[in-house]
């Protein structure tokens, strides 16, 4: 479990969330990479040129190709990841669908949350010392309308590999396909006073009839 | 040899000091070496406090669900931390740094503006004092973050005076950076010594020009986000409040406009440091100076315009915009780590301490570089935000950069501030133990961050886990304490010691305060050598070599006239 765990970040719970691991890890081993190579080239040039005698240093003070080399390959690089992965990715994530399969107004307050199915009678509210349980299907398109009634705090499902504020005066809307069965961790991530460490909920990721059941019976179906 | 050949230039000796020893003379201080030392003094005991606060922190966090402190004491604590390491340490330490170097490098007498300047820093230390004094309020301190955001700081929830002190301390050292720059501005443009044409600047001067560009940029607008707060919560405004038509989230567009800025603020002075110490050490001129110019200019400009990739996860902002511009502040820095490696390769590097923190500096801050370019990208900042991940970034950049650059920057110059060495032995002894402990301390809180644990929570879960790293996150902070330790011995054993006459160039440095006396005399010149190139002082004690150094000036001014460098 802690080895599994050494490999980086949770296994992702959504469709949205595989495609920003893999967003992640190519940057991850990108700049692993840059790294290596950079710090390769401070300890050689340190190991190699370390004074030893009177040997007198070389006065070089510029090269102009090298110092073109060194704009253009990191500009080719950023470019790259920019036009390629980042953009792309951000676009396709906050992609919002016109008909969401199920909606969920999520509230944010001093120090919990309320979660609300509108056309389904079912209101979840939570405090510090109970945590509240996101319930949310398997395979369908979830769209979440995220507000706050006092400060700022932040919707955060690590397993989801994301997250969006919630600012008071003002909804957040954004969707989300859950692809995996669980139980699942969830956080505030926006500073929110005293008890900002405690604002904790739970996320329970139900197969599509499951669901259905969950929600016909207005909340009250026990899961497991 | 044309540059040996010709006569110094002789400094006029003006009227001494009226007062020249005693408490008196440092509060009517308005020579620029006194205020610099006032200022890092001052900087440096903030560091301390701000450091003990961290200790309470790693204390409270060492192991799960820990009882050392409770939340409303501890978000005090991480509160004041934030603002003291960033208002009242790395960025005033700078400042400080460069009112002691700015006329020294240029071969000026003073800065231009000296009341002013005596102003800045009381103003500054004043800041300071007014800060922590809510600590004694009712209520206690500040506890809504560096940040401050609203409505979290309004009235309503924050209300007692300790949050008014906060604000009111900020605002003053706003207006003492804002004076600051101005001085450094107006100082380095006018009161250059005959010869020192700006392409002969030290590295150092040009990024504390670029520097005071941005303060004046940047300060205004927390400024103003700083005095809205204050209506909204003395006298009854709306500005932030939602609830009445106000915009929570335009408190974090004001903020963000100076707290990207400011980022660029907190570091450039120290790419200055770094270049200056490895140019030195590596006994040969600055490689690529023009790039290393240009690029701090591309950092300046591009710093106005990243401000909402702090507002990834707001959803009120473009992001794609924010990101690009982001990324291209890392091709900017990376030119600088291209040059600072083109500066060591053929030189004859010499270890000293010195060099040995700029080195950290250059391990720890590539790592904040390149987690820096992962969060720049909204999609992994969707994940990343606000939690450890980023809490590891930033502390490379700001703790392993800056902090690092700062010792490198004390080692470095103290024998010419205060004519003493101070130990190598103890220096290396306190760079190593500084080194592990912080990487012991903010590497692991990249793999806390990944696995989803957020910042500026008083306690965690017991998740499997979470608990060791945080453990080895809180021993490393011991250890770097050990180190801070080490160094303050090390001031005072130095300071003890009577070497006799300390020699004006000990480290064979190149730019032109190794010219001078050490420590400098009041007007900091009896005679200036004569400058021919952008290091009057190597050329000057090796004139064999100087011939090279000239001949690569004329070069890389045609070029520059002819448009071929960029
Ligand atoms: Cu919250």
């Amino acid at each position: 479990m802690a080895l599994a765990a050494c490999a980086g970040l949770p296994r992702p719970a959504t469709v949205q969330g595989h495609w920003m691991a893999g967003n992640w890890y190519t940057f991850w081993f990108t700049g692993a990479a840059i790294y290596a190579f950079t710090a390769a080239l401070i300890v050689y040039s340190v190991a190699r040129w370390r004074k030893r005698s009177d040997r007198p240093a070389v006065q070089l003070a510029d090269n102009f190709l090298i110092e073109i080399v060194g704009v253009l390959i990191p500009l080719a690089l950023v470019l790259g990841l920019f036009f390629m992965l980042t953009w792309p990715l951000e676009n396709k994530v906050d992609r919002l669908v016109a008909t969401p399969d199920v909606t969920v107004n999520v509230t944010a307050f001093r120090w919990s949350w309320q979660f609300a199915y509108p056309g389904h009678d079912i209101r979840i509210l939570g405090t510090p010392t109970t945590e509240p349980q996101l319930v949310l299907p398997a395979g369908e398109t979830v769209q979440i309308n995220l507000s706050s009634i006092d400060v700022d705090h932040a919707f955060w499902i690590p397993a989801f590999l994301y997250k969006k504020d919630a600012i008071p005066g003002y909804v957040n809307r954004f969707d989300i396909n859950p692809d995996r069965i669980g139980q699942y961790w969830g956080e505030c991530a926006e500073f929110c006073g005293l008890q900002h460490a405690r604002m904790h909920f739970t996320v329970r990721v139900l197969a599509r009839d499951q669901f259905a059941r969950w929600l016909a019976s207005h909340g009250k179906l026990a899961l497991r | 040899m044309s540059i040996t050949a010709a006569p110094p230039i002789r400094i006029e000796p003006s009227a001494p000091r009226l007062i020249k020893h005693g408490i008196v003379s440092w509060l009517c201080a308005t020579d620029h070496k006194r205020i610099g030392l006032l200022y890092m003094s001052t900087a440096f005991f903030f560091f301390i406090l701000a450091g003990l606060l961290s200790l309470v922190m790693r204390t409270q966090l060492a192991q799960p669900n820990g009882t050392f402190v409770d939340a409303h004491v501890y978000n005090q604590v991480f509160t004041l931390h934030g603002t003291a390491m960033i208002f009242l340490f790395v960025a005033p330490f700078g400042f400080g740094l460069a009112n002691y170097l700015i006329p020294l490098q240029i071969g000026g007498p003073d800065m231009i503006f000296p009341r002013l300047n005596a102003v800045s820093y009381w103003f500054f230390l004043f800041g300071g004092i007014t800060v922590f004094s809510g600590l004694a309020a009712q209520g206690g301190g500040a506890s809504a973050g560096w940040f401050a955001y609203a409505p979290l700081s309004g009235i309503q929830i924050s209300s007692g005076a300790g949050q008014d002190l906060w604000l009111i301390g900020l605002l003053m050292t706003s207006v003492s950076s804002i004076m600051t720059g101005i001085n450094f501005i107006t100082t380095t443009l006018l009161y250059r010594a005959p010869g020192m044409t700006m392409w002969r600047l030290p590295i150092f001067t040009w990024e504390m020009l670029a520097t005071s560009l941005m303060i004046l940029m940047a300060f205004p607008p927390l400024a103003t986000c700083f005095i809205l707060l204050l209506v909204d919560r003395r006298m009854g405004g709306h500005i932030y409040d939602p609830t009445m038509g106000g915009s929570a989230i335009l408190y974090q567009h004001l903020f963000w406009f100076f707290g990207h800025p400011e980022v660029y603020i907190m570091i450039l002075p120290y790419f200055g440091v770094i270049t200056e110490v490895i140019t030195t050490f590596s006994g040969k001129p600055t490689f690529g100076y023009f790039g290393l110019v240009l690029s701090s200019w591309a950092i300046a400009t591009l710093s106005m315009s990243v401000w909402a990739h702090h507002m990834f996860t707001t959803g009120a902002v473009t992001n794609p915009f924010f990101a690009g511009m982001s990324f291209l502040i890392g091709v900017a820095t990376g030119i600088k780590f291209w040059n600072w490696i083109g500066t060591m390769w053929q030189g004859a590097i010499r270890l000293t301490t010195p060099m040995l923190f700029a080195l950290g500096f250059l391990f720890n801050f590539l790592f904040g570089g390149v987690t820096g370019m992962m969060v720049a990208s909204p999609p992994i900042d969707f994940h990343a935000e606000d939690s450890y991940f980023l809490v590891s970034h930033f502390h490379y950049v700001l703790g392993g950069g800056s902090m690092f650059a700062i010792f490198a920057a004390i080692y470095f110059w103290f024998p010419k501030v205060f004519g003493v060495m101070l130990s190598e032995k103890l220096g290396k002894i306190s760079f190593w133990l500084m080194f592990v402990g912080f990487n012991a301390t903010f590497f692991p809180m990249i793999f806390l961050g990944m696995w989803g644990m957020p910042r500026r929570v008083y306690t965690y879960p017991n998740f499997p886990g979470w608990g060791d790293l945080n453990f080895i996150a809180s021993a490393g902070a011991a250890v770097m304490s050990l180190a801070v330790i080490i160094f303050l011995v090390n001031v005072y054993v130095s300071s003890l010691r009577h070497v006799g006459k300390m020699a004006d160039n000990p480290w064979d440095g190149y730019s032109l305060e190794w010219a001078t006396s050490s420590p400098p005399p009041e007007h900091n010149f009896e005679w200036l050598p004569p400058i021919r190139s952008f290091r009057p002082a190597f050329d000057m004690r090796h004139p064999e070599l100087a011939s090279q150094a000239k001949d690569y000036e004329k070069r890389a001014m045609r070029k520059f006239k002819e448009g071929k460098i960029t």
